[in-house]
């Protein structure tokens, strides 16, 4: 008589499951890391990130449509680099991000771009189609690196050609009116430090946005839980 | 006593991650006929979105069965029709079928993919997504498929129950296919190359060579069915899987 695990194990041998090719939503975070950010702000930003990941990855739809990628602004150098490279949602552990130095916004939106476009190319050589990308700048000051305003523009034309959605967030302390440059919509404002809330909201809509759901624009919308307004 | 004239016929039907976290039945359905050297097999994905979807794709499977064995295989294409038609009207009159008309079909909604063949003759019929793969040997060198339909956006597609089924109906013919695949969407992107035209032979292959060889049927199906159920497909597609395949010679 056959046991129960010998009826588990019956496979059929060197089955290929093509890699996953569902349409991807790209979302980058540019995340302001700077040293104003240092104590609660930061411990907050990082617990926020840690239920993006759980929020993402129960959630099946998303898991396998959504791609995300991390670049922080920080360093003495007015450096922005990779905190979290391309990764599909179920693959994705949030990084511990640190506070430290000034905020060069401006290069981290241009890395942004280039590495969406970078993307992009990835997608088209393997057949993969992918729906707008996303970036979410989240900023609790104002860009200090020399040239941000020509990457603010660059940012500007590249939603204007339709190349990418650019949502920018200012927490307390942030200069709303210079966020404001980098963006076709106007910035919001995250209420005190409710980063978890506010990433919640992105996880649910970049997933209704991956599926192509509904009432994904009421969704867009629905920002009370983390919007000062 | 097995008849060594019949066909052999796999078939697996797993709950997909979508529902089962939901802890919701699955959708789909599927029924296989065979008798003097005539087999119908169909398939059906009831719409997650409708009420009775899973209703609807029962009595779709089973009313083209019925209706195809007793046809005459001159006229299969008017016979399928006719058999859609027998589906819808039983709906029409279900007990929950409020409206006990059209309207209420919408709450039955459910994609078909079928086939039938005889003499080396066969053909599919289609409406929606999903699909169906005759291939002619088991290195694929020829193939015909029946491919998915969607509409505008990517989570549309087409049912038996809309009014304007027959516009979506689609007959595929094909001749002495060695072997049969029948299937719904969630299974569809392993078969299918993105394009949804092309065959993807690191899928189909091997399976079609492990169930040409494999003697006992149980063990066919479980092996069947536990390859679809694999971490792996069930990451890659959260839908329903059916997957239903038969040996034409």
């Amino acid at each position: 008589m056959e046991n129960k695990q010998n009826l588990t194990d019956e496979m059929i041998p060197y089955v290929e499951f093509a890699d996953n090719a569902n349409e991807r939503t790209p979302c980058v975070l540019v995340l302001d890391c700077s040293g104003s950010m240092r104590g609660e702000p930061i411990k907050q930003l990082n617990a926020g990130l840690k239920a993006l990941e759980k929020e993402l990855k129960e959630d099946i739809d998303a898991s396998s449509r959504v791609q995300i990628l991390i670049i922080k602004a920080c360093g003495k150098e007015d450096e922005a680099e990779v905190a979290s490279d391309w990764v599909d949602a179920m693959d994705f552990t949030a990084p511990v991000m640190e506070a430290g130095g000034l905020t060069p916004l401006g290069k981290a939106v241009h890395l942004a771009l280039q590495k969406i476009e970078a993307q992009k190319d990835l997608y088209d050589s393997c057949g993969v189609s992918s729906k707008r990308p996303w970036i979410f700048l989240v900023s609790d000051g104002e860009p200090t690196d020399y040239g941000w305003e020509q990457a603010a523009e660059e940012c500007i034309k590249a939603q204007q050609n339709k190349k990418v959605i650019v949502h920018a967030i200012g927490t307390q302390g942030a200069n709303m009116e210079k966020l404001a440059k980098f963006s076709l919509m106007p910035p919001k404002r995250l209420v005190g430090l409710k980063f978890t809330e506010f990433f919640l909201w992105l996880s649910r809509s970049v997933s209704c946005v991956s599926k192509a759901a509904p009432h994904a624009d009421d969704l867009l919308k629905d920002i009370e839980a983390w919007n000062e307004e | 006593m097995k008849n060594k004239d019949a066909f052999q016929i796999v078939v697996a039907s797993t709950v997909g991650p979508y529902h089962k976290a939901r802890g919701l039945d699955g959708q789909d359905c599927f029924a296989c006929m065979q008798n003097k050297g005539r087999v119908v097999a169909v398939v059906s994905d009831g719409a997650g979105s409708a009420k009775h979807g899973k209703i609807g794709a029962k009595y779709i499977c089973e009313k083209i069965c019925e209706v195809l064995m007793k046809a005459d295989f001159k006229n299969i294409r008017q016979n399928v029709v006719d058999a859609i038609e027998y589906a819808r009207d039983e709906l029409m009159m279900h007990r929950l079928n409020k409206t006990k008309n059209e309207n209420g079909l919408i709450d039955f909604s459910a994609t078909v993919v079928g086939a039938a063949y005889q003499n080396g003759k066969g053909v599919f019929f289609h409406i929606g997504d999903g699909a169906g793969v005759a291939l002619m040997s088991d290195k694929a060198q020829s193939v015909v498929i029946s491919e998915p339909e969607n509409g505008i956006f990517a989570s549309e597609t087409f049912f038996y129950t809309m009014d304007d089924w027959k516009d979506s109906l689609r007959f595929t013919p094909f001749e002495k296919a060695q072997s049969l695949f029948l299937m719904t969407d969630g299974v569809t992107g392993f078969a299918l190359k993105k394009n949804e035209k092309t065959l993807e032979q690191g899928f189909v292959l091997p399976i079609n060579l492990f169930l040409m060889q494999e003697t006992d049927s149980k063990k066919a199906a479980r092996a069947l069915k536990n390859t679809l159920e694999t971490p792996k497909a069930c990451r890659l597609s959260a839908d329903d899987k059916t997957l239903m395949w038969v040996r034409l010679k």
